[in-house]
């Protein structure tokens, strides 16, 4: 992977990950809210889920070429800044693994028990969406200064 | 039918997340400082991701063999607590924890 690739495949990562959260809270709002659940909510929950699980395998495929090229260089300059790192990592997975689950919930079943567990999977994703994209602006920029 | 299936999603997700935490504390706990490593074999947090799909999985298939529908409706209401607290508490060790 050229240093260039690597870079548009990072920023592109970063962006669909945002857009994804974004997307997703749409449906987290209508069941947080109590609102029927509609063919479009349905729709939204699966586009969502899609823009969070895609930055998701975006970032497997850029992460050897992380920990060979910047990894061992924020190790040495930053150590908390590459710790914070792996708690992204982390965060990320439980991101991917809540929105898929609530989705499917979502889907599989229109009983409102069904509904409410829906709401804390999505939640939950939601929040380690978050936590994960603010570590990621964190952290790529102390890892790539401004200047 | 689709309440156990929504149990078995949920307690899949759970799952996964769990297992995944208990094994990156468990890797922490004897693991050398980040700073005195290289360059590691293998990539520890592949396996660690696959290792935790594989309990999903059989987390899983295990509530879909043993649990009825009237059981998973019962399940159902009760399972957002656990799993929120669940959750909550895998963030919490993985901030801490990185």
């Amino acid at each position: 992977m050229t240093p260039v690739s690597f870079a548009l495949l990072e920023r592109l990562h970063g962006h669909l990950g945002w857009l994804g959260l974004a997307v997703l809270a749409h449906p987290l709002l209508v069941l947080l809210r109590g609102r029927p659940v509609t063919r479009g909510t349905r729709l939204s929950a699966v586009i969502a889920t899609a823009l969070v699980v895609l930055p998701y395998a975006l970032g497997w495929a850029i992460y050897p070429t992380y920990r060979t090229h910047i990894k061992p260089a924020l190790i040495a300059a930053q150590l908390p800044v590459a710790l914070r790192f792996e708690s992204k990592e982390h965060l990320a997975l439980f991101t991917v693994v809540f929105a898929v689950s609530g989705l499917a919930t979502l889907l599989v079943s229109k009983r409102p028990e069904a509904r409410r567990l829906a709401t804390v999977l999505i939640g939950l994703g939601w929040v380690c969406g978050v936590l994960t994209g603010v570590l990621g602006i964190w952290v790529a920029a102390h890892a790539h200064g401004g200047w | 039918m689709k309440a156990r299936a929504a149990v078995c999603i949920g307690l899949a997700g759970v799952a996964v997340v769990l297992s995944y935490t208990v094994q990156r504390l468990v890797d922490a706990a004897g693991e050398p400082p980040l700073s005195s490593v290289l360059l590691s074999g293998t990539i520890a947090y592949y396996w660690r991701v696959g290792i935790a799909l594989l309990h999903g999985v059989v987390v899983a298939s295990v509530a879909a063999v043993g649990l009825s529908e009237d059981r998973a409706i019962a399940a159902l209401r009760m399972l957002p607590v656990p799993v929120l607290g669940l959750g909550l508490l895998c963030v919490v060790a993985v901030l801490v924890v990185p």
